[in-house]
């Protein structure tokens, strides 16, 4: 078999790791093939075993002369080989070959530099910051996401090293560097972020506005308040989802705002979902979207509350022996009910393993959700997971149509 | 100069002139298709997926996945879906009017309920019965409606996607855990990239368990090893050459990553066609071309898509007739795209293409009777039956040859030798019988399109785990 040298290899190094038999025969690494398939057992072991493992296995690395080969391909091979070992000694946590690495994102071919830019990345280098952002203003647009993603780790000890970059003449730097910030900010970088809410670029603002979010506070809701009027729609959408976020009053009230005035369905749809964030009641938010007959917030914010088991749990609990929490599982049912949202509440009448559960929801369905529901009940009754009581009172329910209307 | 004499030098310009041009086309394909196969297993090695897991650029993908009486494959099928390894990920279904218990088995295992979800109605479809939500796996959601067949219940998808990415998979498909996140590495790399596809390669012969391929292997059976050749000349010659070209027209609906908001503003896929993701492909094209905004169709060779292929005559006629039919509709649909300046590359030589594709079966099948006719009836020269005979057989299985050695330079999965040399014997042979059989049910298929016929067809899912492997059968 082609891969067996993997596997003999593999076996070699579990012996050392975990002790045991080890390889049937030893292999060779005399080809370029055998040391492929040396390193690539010692790769797919590193990134799982534990990190005292890991020197263990850096020093098979170097015992086998692994080292040596990838330092060399790193220096003199062909771009593929460069970039290919800038990795692999990036995964195998070689820092000594840093700058070796920084020195790959001078080279003139994408690839080679993308590969340095993960690599350092990988390793997680304060100090190639700099030579990471350099790349931009010169570089093919390829490498933008990849130098994203090697800022958040190499600034994520000190994020103070992207600041300066808010106001560089590149708007590709200037929005990498406001994304690096949406995952590092806190509150000290609120006043170099708040300078950038003013920045030429839409897509630099919303970057800086989900930044601001990050921060945490309460004092960029200025800005915030600023962006969420801004020209551009997504802009707003991350200005509005910011202010879900600092949970502060002037911000709920803004957020309020941006629900009944924006003229984008979505992000009056993000406000509500961030007023939920912000408020966490279910129940008044829902009776106040109802009240404004918008359907793109209250759909949106229904969504949201099933998506993350809100609503199952309100039915699972409609009738919890604690008062309020009954009440309150019970209030947020007819809210939805009110709203025009059966889909759940019908099902549970039909499937909900207990009996009480189907009954109470079936007379919250009773008081407060007809005559909206009443094209549904037929399909309803035709269900044969349906409990005789159920369809007794389902039946009841078709027969006086207006009775509880 | 006689009328018969005439229509014979017609009869052999049209012939000989199509050997030509389809061969210089096939060159042209695998000249360019060199680029892709040096360049992508390298760029392949420089991505470490591990990484792309925990990284906060790695946007989320919905996989969507259209079910109509798949209650055989479908649990595990969803199963091996929701291990995929990717860090924000989706598992839509649309059941699309299922006769079995496909909703009733997804329903039981997956311990799914109702939800009030946000259904926006972008695209129109038929009517939506319920969504549905998993108390065990957050990421899995339900669409049941009434069946309006695949298009239909992929357009109900994308009507409930929220995320940017959306992948397309077939229910009886199996995608390799990180394929996900190798497909979707060119369009991290590059934001004009609005849509990739992976290659899709056999599973009849592998082993499988668990919803995931545990042992790589050739298929026992003839016809579907003639499958796995004309499977590695489509991908990695055809495929990988139009990718390189941005001309690719056709995603696999098995295996497919669009853009949601494009695919969206295509007007989603096309319900009266039996080739819906041909179809979204060449709009997708039309869309950007004609707006003069730049933009990325890719193939990636690296991410694996495993299916099985019809092994009896029968079904795999079935299958061709139905490709045939569906290249017809497409190219009569989109028969005013042809030689329109604004289309490029698309409107001069990649619809052209298709189209010598899809006369392929008209032209050589009547050379295979006619110029034995014409030579044996002294009307055509020995140099020139040689001709034909090289046109027709021998270079066309140099195409299948070479795409072999390309799989075993590049990707290497069939690891042993004998492998190999069965694969370049099926190869050598294909050119002779089985390549004749897929010409006469590509030309039922034309047929068929005339006769007005638009059905799928029925289609029988065993299940991988269900079918007994070709050792146990053999004792």
């Amino acid at each position: 078999m082609k891969d067996e040298r993997r596997l003999l290899w593999g076996q070699v190094i579990d012996a050392v790791l975990f002790g045991g038999p080890g390889a049937t025969r030893t292999p060779s690494l005399a080809y370029t093939w055998d040391r492929d398939a040396a390193e690539e057992a010692l790769l797919e072991r590193i990134l799982r075993v534990p990190p005292d493992a890991r020197p263990k296995l850096q020093s098979l690395f170097r015992q086998w002369g692994l080292f040596q080969w990838r330092l060399q391909k790193l220096l003199w091979g062909n771009p593929w080989q460069q970039g290919r070992s800038a990795l692999v000694l990036a995964e195998m946590d070689f820092r000594e070959a840093v700058p070796a690495i920084v020195a790959l994102l001078e080279r003139p071919y994408p690839d080679v530099r993308l590969a340095a830019v993960n690599a350092l990345a990988i390793l997680a280098v304060p100090g190639a910051v700099q030579s990471v952002v350099g790349l931009l203003p010169g570089g093919s647009g390829r490498e933008a996401r990849a130098v994203l993603a090697a800022l958040i780790r190499c600034a994520q000890t000190d994020p103070n090293r992207l600041v300066p970059y808010l106001q560089h003449p590149f708007p590709l730097v200037r929005l990498v560097a406001a994304a690096a910030l949406a995952e590092l900010a806190g509150a000290e970088h609120a006043p170099a972020l708040l300078e950038a809410v003013s920045d030429a670029d839409p897509e630099v603002r919303s970057r800086v506005a989900r930044a601001l979010g990050h921060t945490g506070r309460p004092e960029v809701v200025a800005g915030l308040a600023r962006l969420a009027v801004d020209s551009a729609w997504f802009v707003r959408l991350q200005a509005v989802a910011s202010l879900g976020q600092i949970r502060t009053e002037p911000g709920r009230e803004l957020l309020w705002k941006v629900v009944v005035e924006d003229a984008d369905a979505r992000v009056r749809r993000k406000a509500a979902l961030a007023l939920y964030e912000a408020v966490r009641d279910p129940v008044r938010l829902l009776k106040e979207l109802r009240a404004r007959a918008d359907h793109a917030p209250l759909a949106g914010l229904v969504d949201e509350l099933s998506r993350r088991g809100v609503a199952r749990e309100a039915i699972n609990r409609v009738n919890s022996p604690l008062e309020l929490a009954r009440e309150e599982n019970r209030a947020f049912i007819r809210e939805l009910l009110r709203a025009g949202f059966f889909e759940a509440v019908l099902y549970a009448i039909a499937a909900h393993p207990e009996l009480p559960v189907r009954h109470a929801l079936l007379d919250l369905v009773a008081t407060d959700a007809r005559p909206a529901v009443q094209p549904h009940l037929p399909a309803l009754l035709a269900s044969p997971a349906l409990d005789p009581e159920s369809r007794r009172r389902l039946e009841a329910l078709l027969t006086q149509p207006e009775a509880g209307a | 100069m006689s009328w018969v004499d005439v229509l014979l030098l017609l009869a052999n310009v049209l012939i000989f002139g199509f050997f030509i041009l389809i061969h210089l086309f096939y060159l042209f394909l695998l000249i360019v298709s060199l680029g892709g196969a040096y360049i992508q297993p390298r760029r392949a090695r420089l991505l470490v997926p591990e990484r792309l897991m925990d990284s906060v650029t790695t946007p989320p993908v919905t996989v969507l996945v259209a079910a109509h009486n798949e209650q055989a494959t479908i649990i595990e099928s969803i199963e091996a879906l929701l291990g995929l390894r990717y860090p924000r990920l989706e598992v839509l279904v649309v059941n699309d009017g299922s006769d079995d218990n496909t909703l009733q088995e997804l329903e039981r295992h997956f311990s799914l309920h109702r939800a009030d979800l946000d259904y926006r109605g972008h695209l129109p479809t038929e009517p939506v019965r319920g969504f549905y939500l998993s108390t065990l796996d957050r990421r899995l959601v339900v669409i049941d409606k009434v069946n309006g067949g695949k298009s239909d219940a992929l357009n109900a998808g994308l009507n409930l996607c929220w995320t940017p990415w959306v992948c397309t998979v077939d229910a009886d498909s199996i995608l390799e855990e990180d394929a996900l996140l190798r497909a979707l590495r060119p369009a991290l790399e590059d934001d004009l990239v609005v849509a990739t596809s992976g290659i899709v390669r056999i599973a009849n012969g592998c082993r499988v368990g668990g919803g995931r391929v545990t042992r790589v292997g050739l298929p026992r059976e003839p016809l579907a090893l003639f499958q796995v050749v004309e499977y590695l000349r489509g991908f990695l010659e055809g495929r990988l050459g139009w990718s390189w070209l941005n001309g690719l027209l056709i995603i696999s609906g098995a295996f497919g990553l669009f853009r949601a908001s494009v695919l969206r503003a295509v007007g989603g896929y096309a319900r009266d066609t039996v080739a819906e993701d041909m179809d979204v492909v060449v709009r997708v094209h039309q869309h950007f071309r004609e707006r003069k905004e730049p933009y990325q169709v890719m193939f990636v060779p690296d991410p694996v898509c495993w299916t099985e292929v019809p092994t009896t005559f029968a079904s795999l006629g079935r299958q061709r007739r139905r490709w045939h039919r569906g290249l017809m509709e497409v190219l009569s649909r989109h028969r005013g795209l042809f030689f329109r300046p604004r289309l490029g590359l698309l409107g001069w030589l990649v619809l052209p293409y298709f189209f010598l594709e899809l006369i392929a079966p008209v032209i050589e099948l009547t050379g295979m009777v006619l110029i034995p006719l014409l030579w044996w009836l002294g009307f055509l020269s020995f140099q020139a039956f040689v001709l034909y005979l090289i046109l027709a057989f021998f270079v066309g299985t140099l195409f299948s040859l070479w795409a072999v050695l390309v799989e075993e330079f590049t990707y290497r999965r069939y690891t042993r030798w004998r492998e190999l040399w069965r694969l370049l014997l099926y190869g050598l042979v294909e050119n002779f019988g089985y390549h004749q059989a897929v010409l006469v049910w590509r030309l039922q298929g034309l047929v068929e399109y005339y006769r007005g016929e638009r059905a799928w067809g029925a289609q029988r899912r065993a299940g991988f785990q269900r079918r007994p492997r070709p050792e146990a059968s053999r004792g």
